[in-house]
């Protein structure tokens, strides 16, 4: 049973890590950053070099395909919502052609304060990674380790890897 | 001027660049008449090639980068066209005013325009290429080139 911790009125999830011991464990796993902007990880994407923000999940995961294809150890950070967008286009780039990912997915939902349209996605989110197929790794089970962990599954195996975090695992106040 | 005229135009203009091709008939057709080692042949992300092309040019910019879409395809992937124009890479929209690969249901026009759209006008129809190859020969050949051509990459 996970403790959760309050902040002001609202319970959250255990926080992980701070910010920069995420960042710097993200810095020696991954080599490109790319992201849609979350304001789950609003204090994180200033910290992580060169991140690109992309208008759309299905086409951030376009571009970081492109970027595989290239050499570049890509991580991208979205909101639990996107796997609604990009199932198509990992189906049909990642997974058609063996060429592994890795995702950090904001697990919006899951606390009963937050905001009703996430609510949703909150009971829907870890069923819809299970459709996608992809590799389920848990910021909040193995901290700072899981992006090695992530990193090693994808670029050495050519998996699709998801991290999920859970609101409160990342330092959202700042 | 036929699709696939365009296409063996394209390819000769950039034969130094990785060249990606939306699914349908544009990688149908250039596998069959222009096929080399640096294309990148889409078999499905519908509307991806251009957020593909990006993110090639974005990891190397020493590298020209060359996206060949379809107009149908551009519409698919609209909003990837707010992260343009990257210097290295140079796109090209092929214009024939319809959804060809899926039966050719028009497409409205104009299509839209920026100063770093290479609009090509071609005329409907096709030349019933095969279909390009499967994905593994896609990768395997592409990874040769940039091993070959760009080492440093692999």
């Amino acid at each position: 049973m996970t403790t959760l911790r309050k902040i002001g009125e609202r319970d959250y999830f255990p926080l992980v890590a701070s910010l920069e011991e995420t960042s710097a464990a993200m810095t020696g796993a991954f080599d490109w950053f790319g992201a849609v902007p979350d304001s789950v990880f609003k204090g994180l994407l200033p910290r992580l070099p060169g991140c690109v923000l992309a208008p759309r999940e299905n086409h951030l995961l376009a571009m970081a395909f492109g970027a595989r294809l290239f050499g570049a150890k890509p991580v991208l950070l979205i909101q639990n919502s996107g796997l609604g967008l990009l199932g198509d286009c990992l189906f049909g780039l990642q997974e058609l052609y063996g060429v592994g990912t890795v995702m950090m997915v904001s697990h919006r939902g899951e606390l009963q304060w937050e905001e009703p349209q996430h609510l949703h996605w909150g009971e829907k989110t870890m069923e819809m990674l299970h459709v996608l197929g992809t590799e389920i790794l848990d910021f909040q089970l193995h901290g700072t380790a899981v992006f090695a962990m992530a990193a090693e599954q994808a670029f050495e195996r050519n998996r699709i890897v998801t991290i999920v975090a859970h609101r409160g695992n990342l330092d959202e106040t700042i | 001027m036929k699709r696939s005229e365009a296409i063996i135009e394209i390819v000769a203009r950039h034969g130094d660049a990785a060249i990606v091709f939306s699914n349908g008939l544009t990688s149908r057709e250039a596998a069959h008449v222009a096929d080399r080692p640096g294309n990148f042949y889409l078999l499905h992300g519908m509307g991806e090639a251009l957020s593909v092309g990006i993110g090639m040019a974005m990891t190397a910019p020493h590298i020209p980068v060359v996206v060949v879409d379809g107009d149908g395809n551009l519409a698919m992937g609209m909003a990837a066209l707010t992260m343009m124009p990257v210097p290295n890479l140079t796109y090209y929209v092929l214009d024939n005013g319809n959804y060809e690969t899926t039966g050719g249901q028009s497409f409205p026009r104009p299509i839209m325009d920026a100063p770093w759209i290479n609009r090509v006008e071609i005329e409907p129809g096709t030349i019933n290429a095969p279909l390009p190859p499967v994905p593994d020969h896609i990768m395997n050949k592409f990874r040769q080139w940039l091993g070959a051509e760009h080492p440093n990459l692999v």
